[in-house]
């Protein structure tokens, strides 16, 4: 500052406030005139000669003067002129240059903008706002709009140019793009509408038709690929062209202009077309179209539903072809394994192509099961091509190799419907397996049991993991015989024996055969000591599962061991004492039932290099009249020669039909236990409604057919497990609907899936378990009980967090929002009948409108509070403050409170309608009595009222 | 069933537990049941707050802000300035870029296009319309955010007239809190002479607020004949009488909603 005074006080007068009045008729004209020139002069470039101060200060006083009107109008004209001027000048711009003269033009107008907004900067601070103008700026922007954008000369010259350009770029040449992104941003800064109504549509309108013809033009003479190829290209230029020099919000619109015109219109003739369409995609495994195909089509509707479709009826189609040919069907092993390969071919294409999408995943899983289970021989080849690789197939392989292969074949299992099937045969399997020690690895054998386990559940594999523990004290049982009765068995054949238990294994009882006296020696020694150490216990032996390895001397006096079957060894030990021997008299000494005897008689006389015995007349076939002689001449290069009996690997079809039969038979009981369980919980059901909650519990283990479960439920009736509701045969005549269980009756809640037995069954009648007055189904909820007494019934109330049991309701009452718990005095069930007699079937069908539940609502509470005591009201407060802190501490420390407000709201439409129908009911008058229990936040009380209305 | 979970136990969750269960035989299975019975372990912390004594944390503040001071300081330093205004004659040395930063007007001035920023002047700006003193204390203001320079003057009279000129130029220059301040430092000091002159100024000037405590002040106050004795009314009758005319009627729709009310902007100054 020019400090002009002493220090301690300046001593200037200052001036007196003036009201400032112009006197001077000709001021506001001549302030004007001034302004006037410096906008031309501005628009002339000539701004650096004006002096900022001065112009500011005479537009100033002109608006304090009260002739802001006149300096806007003044401007609007001047800029106006300007304009139109400019507009002369672009239009007479010739060819090429009209672009970039326009943009200059802009720039231009845009600096002028600038600083007359600058000068006028008092007028657009105060007049402007107050007589409710446009701003300057804004102004400036609209006349160049009115006057330039949408003067006839230029519109429709600047519209073609800009569509030339994209044209000649789309063709293939260079153009300007810094210049087409400073016209678009005009458009743009000229505001949103300018750009959309004046470029962006036709615009769309000419891409839309230029890819129309295009893609047309494409499909004629591209296969599928090149075609994807091609659009995908196209689709990024656009793209491209967007990031460019266009406006970010024209991308989406584009890109939907596209996708329509190349794919979306030609979707059905690329999947389907021909020799390259997805068919031929999936079958050469052309990954990168596929997953082109896939990130195309997932741009438009239903692209990815169309690719799906296609696939699944392929894959359905070729799936069916394969696992119905009769010519695959002969080796079960190759048929598993081409299944194995089908699939690995699949998930590969959906991880490499499809992005690992699960809706593909999907597809493929239920195109899957839907051919797999269309032979019913499936289950039996899953279970022989997994004996086949634990036999044999798994030698030399690393533990990982043996995980992958199991991995793999559980996910076939996966696809059965009739697991049980499947485990029957694996049973079998196994049984084979265990008793001829050929599993090459026990650790794999058990990896299987445990996939089977965590697939099915314990109940699965009790059984198989009950073969494994028998074999083991089979094992330490011999060991111990043989220690305690060495010096009583002297030198006589060896004998090893598995105990296996009843049940656990797929044994068919059969009459033992007659065995040699020797053996029978043995045999004998055997039954004595396992059941002197085993009391109560019966030996039977199964001669048919058997082997043994038996010496013996041929004509030129070469030995050989032969590795035989018990039976074989039974027929074997008979020339001991003669050289021949007809069919009948093998068949009487023996006793062993024909069909074995012919098998084992055939393997030892007419496979050639293994014929022991010699056959009269020589055929391949045995008869009954047939004789057999010891073969002196037969020759073995080996010591150890094995004989293996004729055993068809693959069932035969009265096998088969067996095994059929046996599955069916076991599938009754499950069934019961099925029905029983579920009319426990339920009480009273109808039919139909049996059958398919049924289906649904027993669909993981197989498909229950509809009529057998009538007929169990039939069966039941009989044995007065279940009755026929009488209150519904009135109504609907003779027609079996509804069933009771009689109300004493299972109260256990057994809910394994173990079929029960028929004592079992009784055993429940019996009600041994029946102690709590909870079923043991819930009780687990049983943490706290009340008994209390209303409207003259005892009513026992167990409760935790999650909710109430009500023992008299028999009814499980849930958390509510408002009250923790309110229970309506009826019992649910009672409330949910007389609901559905005024035609609402579920809580969530109560949609009333909203004003409606809130009355109803308001009715209810207003009830709660009028019963309410007061010092409940109180403490009630004072949980609500308390509550209302903690969640203030829970939202300090960020806890997800989100999602119990979530779930809050999930809850609360039924909690309304349980209120509503509440009130509903209380005002019909349909209730004599109201009960409403409140349960605290801590659960230490419940308070019941009872309303007399 | 694994053992090792943890859970964290408050009052809003008094309660953890599982949906799911074991079933009875599968739990005998597993060999943890003894003699009909189940032994489980719980490991139980009971977390109490952390309590911090205040000698533990030393008192650590942060200095306090000084950039006002430095600021402050910036005016009237000619060894920094780089652009001096001339109010009629007299000469202040300023800061471009300060000047900017709080006026709009300054900044259009002096980084346009025009004169002002071109150096052709060396760096001198003619303002007209401003008296040096007013100037200077709206230099003041930019710089120090203050109105102190006002004490300077002699009495109420003379302070009375700075704050109008002031205004004026805050006015001129969009420095809107130093207009505001003007604004409620008039306010507070309407009076019956000066009460006409004030309210012409608010309402070429755009004050709403000064405007409306002026025009409350002549509705509710007893003391009509006394404003229109005054300089400022007889001036204004002159000047604008246009304005005048649209004053009453305003008046006049006040003073029929106001029935009898306090005067509370009534002062002993005559």
């Amino acid at each position: 500052m020019s400090g002009g005074g002493p220090p301690k006080k300046r001593n200037f007068k200052i001036e007196l406030f003036k009201h400032r009045v112009e006197l001077d008729p000709k001021y506001a004209e001549r302030t004007w005139k001034v302004l006037e020139h410096a906008i031309h002069e501005i628009y002339n470039h000539n701004a650096s000669g004006l002096s900022f101060e001065e112009l500011y200060r005479s537009a100033y006083n002109m608006v304090l003067h009260k002739y802001g009107e006149k300096l806007y109008d003044g401007l609007e004209r001047t800029m106006t002129w300007r304009l139109k001027e400019i507009s002369k000048s672009i239009e007479a711009a010739q060819g090429g240059l009209f672009l970039e003269e326009l943009n200059a033009k802009w720039m231009d107008h845009n600096k002028a903008l600038q600083m007359i907004r600058d000068i006028l900067m008092y007028m657009d601070r105060t007049y402007v706002p107050q007589s409710r103008r446009t701003p300057v700026h804004e102004l400036g922007l609209n006349l160049w709009r009115d006057h330039i954008i949408h003067s006839p000369m230029i519109h429709s010259r600047l519209l073609d140019t800009l569509l030339d350009l994209i044209h000649r770029e789309r063709m293939g040449e260079m153009i300007n793009r810094g210049l087409m992104r400073s016209i678009t941003k005009m458009l743009m800064d000229l505001g949103a509408a300018v750009y959309q109504d004046d470029f962006e549509k036709p615009f769309l309108d000419v891409t839309a038709s230029f890819y129309s013809g295009e893609s047309q033009e494409f499909i004629e003479c591209c296969d599928c690929g090149n075609y994807l190829k091609k659009s995908e290209r196209r689709l990024n230029e656009e793209m491209e062209r967007v990031s460019h020099y266009l406006d970010s919000g024209t991308e989406a619109k584009i890109t939907s202009v596209v996708e329509k015109e190349m794919i979306a219109n030609h979707m059905h003739r690329l999947v389907h077309m021909e020799n390259s369409g997805l068919v031929n995609m999936l079958v050469d495994d052309k990954y990168d179209d596929l997953a082109r195909m896939y990130n195309l089509f997932r741009r438009v509707f239903d692209g990815l539903s169309t690719i799906r479709d296609v696939m699944t009826s392929y894959l359905r189609e070729t799936g069916k072809q394969l696992v119905t040919d009769p010519e695959r069907l002969k080796d079960p092993v190759e048929f598993v394994q081409r299944l194995l390969n089908e699939k690995d071919k699949h998930d590969k294409i959906i991880n490499v192509a499809f992005g690992n999408d699960k809706t593909f995943q999907n597809a493929l899983n239920s195109s899957f099961e839907y051919f797999i289970n269309l032979n019913n021989r499936s289950p039996e080849f899953i279970s022989l091509y997994v004996d086949d690789k634990l036999r044999k197939g798994l030698k030399g392989a690393t533990e990982e190799d043996v995980e992958v292969i199991l991995d793999k074949v559980m996910m076939l299992f996966r696809y059965l419907q009739e697991k049980d099937v499947f485990e029957k045969y694996y049973k079998q399997h196994l049984a084979k397996r265990l008793l001829s020690g050929k599993t090459v690895s026990d650790d794999a054998e058990r990896s299987m049991i445990v996939k089977l386990k965590t697939e099915c559940g314990y109940q699965f594999t009790s059984k198989l993991e009950g073969m494994f523990t028998d074999m083991k004290t089979s094992q330490d049982t011999m060991i111990d015989f043989y220690a305690k009765k060495s010096e009583e068995l002297g030198d006589g054949p060896t004998l090893d024996v598995h105990i296996l238990t009843t049940g656990s294994w797929p044994t068919q009882p059969c009459p033992p055969c007659n065995l040699p006296t020797e053996i029978l020696a043995i045999c004998d020694k055997f039954r004595t000591y396992y059941l002197g150490t085993h009391s109560g216990r019966r030996l039977t032996w199964q001669t048919n599962m058997g082997t043994a390895d038996i010496k013996a001397t041929f004509g030129k006096g070469q030995k050989h061991e032969l590795n035989v079957s018990t039976y074989q060894m039974c027929v074997l030990m008979l020339f001991n004492s003669t050289d021949g021997l007809t069919y009948k008299d093998i068949e009487q000494d023996t006793a062993i039932p024909a069909s074995d005897l012919k098998r084992c008689l055939q393997s030892l006389a007419c496979v050639k290099g293994k014929n022991v015995l010699r056959k009269e007349p020589m055929s391949k076939d045995i008869s009954e009249d047939d004789t057999f002689y010891f073969n002196d001449k037969f020759t073995s290069k080996l010591v150890k020669v094995k004989i293996g009996t004729v055993v068809a690997q693959k069932e035969s079809e009265p096998e088969k039909q067996e095994t059929r039969q046996r599955v069916e038979e076991d599938r009754k009981p499950q069934i019961e236990a099925a029905i029983v369980r579920i009319m426990k919980s339920r009480r009273v059901l109808d039919h139909n409604s049996i059958v398919a909650e049924v289906t649904k519990q027993l669909q993981a283990r197989f498909m229950p057919n509809p009529v057998v479960i009538k007929k169990r439920i039939e069966s039941l009736i009989e044995r007065e497990f279940l009755e026929r509701d009488k209150a519904d045969r009135k109504e609907r005549g003779m027609r079996l609907i509804r069933h009771h269980i009689c109300p004493d009756r299972f109260e256990s809640g057994n809910r394994d899936m173990e079929p029960p037995t028929q004592a079992q069954l009784e055993a429940e009648v019996e009600g041994n378990y029946c102690r709590s007055g909870v079923p043991e189904g819930r009780r687990a909820f049983a943490m706290k009980r009340h008994l209390y007494t209303y409207a003259h019934a005892s009513n026992m109330i167990v409760q935790n967090r999650f909710g109430v049991w009500s023992h008299r309701d028999q009814g499980y009452i849930r958390r509510t929002r408002y009250f923790k718990f309110v229970k309506i005095g009826w019992g649910l069930s009672r409330l949910r009948r007389v609901c559905q007699q005024h035609g609402v079937f579920a809580w969530y069908q109560c949609t009333p409108r909203r004003e409606e539940l809130e009355a109803a609502e308001a009715g209810v509470r207003r009830l709660f509070s009028r019963h309410t005591p007061a010092w409940m009201k109180k403490q009630k407060r004072l949980q609500r403050r308390e509550r209302e802190r903690d969640e203030r501490r829970l939202n300090k420390q960020k806890r997800p409170l989100a999602l119990k407000q979530q779930q809050l709201k999930a809850q609360a439409p039924m909690t309304r309608a349980v209120l509503l129908f509440a009130y509903m009911l209380f005002y019909l008058d349909k209730m004599k009595t109201m009960c409403v229990s409140f349960f605290e936040d801590k659960m230490e009380v419940i308070y019941i009222f009872v309303i007399q209305p | 069933m694994d053992g090792s979970t943890s859970r964290v136990f408050s009052q809003a969750f008094p309660a953890w537990g599982h949906l799911r269960f074991m079933r009875r035989r599968e739990l005998e299975e597993m060999g943890f049941v003894r003699d009909d019975r189940l032994t489980i372990e719980c490991v139980v912390n009971v977390v109490l707050d952390p309590v911090v004594t205040a000698g533990d944390a030393p008192e650590l503040d942060h200095p306090p802000s000084n950039i006002l001071g430095h600021l402050a300081g910036l005016l009237g330093d000619k060894g920094t300035a780089d652009v001096t205004l001339v109010v009629r004659g007299e000469e202040f040395a300023a800061h471009r870029a300060v000047l900017a930063m709080r006026s709009p007007v300054f900044k259009a001035a002096l980084y346009g296009p025009m004169k002002e920023s071109t150096d052709a002047n060396a760096g001198r700006v003619a303002i007209d319309g401003v008296e040096p003193a007013v100037f200077r204390a709206l230099l003041h203001f930019i710089y120090t955010d203050t109105t102190a320079a006002m004490d300077d003057l002699d009495d109420d009279d003379d302070t009375a007239q700075m704050i109008m000129h002031l205004l004026e130029a805050a006015d001129r220059y969009d420095v809107e809190r130093l207009k505001l301040i003007c604004e409620l430092m008039l306010c507070k000091s309407i009076a019956v002479d000066t009460v006409a002159a004030t309210l012409a100024m608010a309402d070429q000037h755009h004050c709403q607020k000064l405007k409306e405590a002026c025009i409350e002040f002549l509705a509710t106050s007893k003391k009509m004949e006394g404003v229109m004795e005054s300089q400022g009314y007889k001036k204004m009758k002159l000047s604008c009488p246009s304005f005048m005319v649209d004053l009453w009627e305003i008046i006049g729709r006040k003073m029929t909603s106001y029935s009898v009310i306090p005067n509370i902007y009534a002062r002993d100054k005559d």
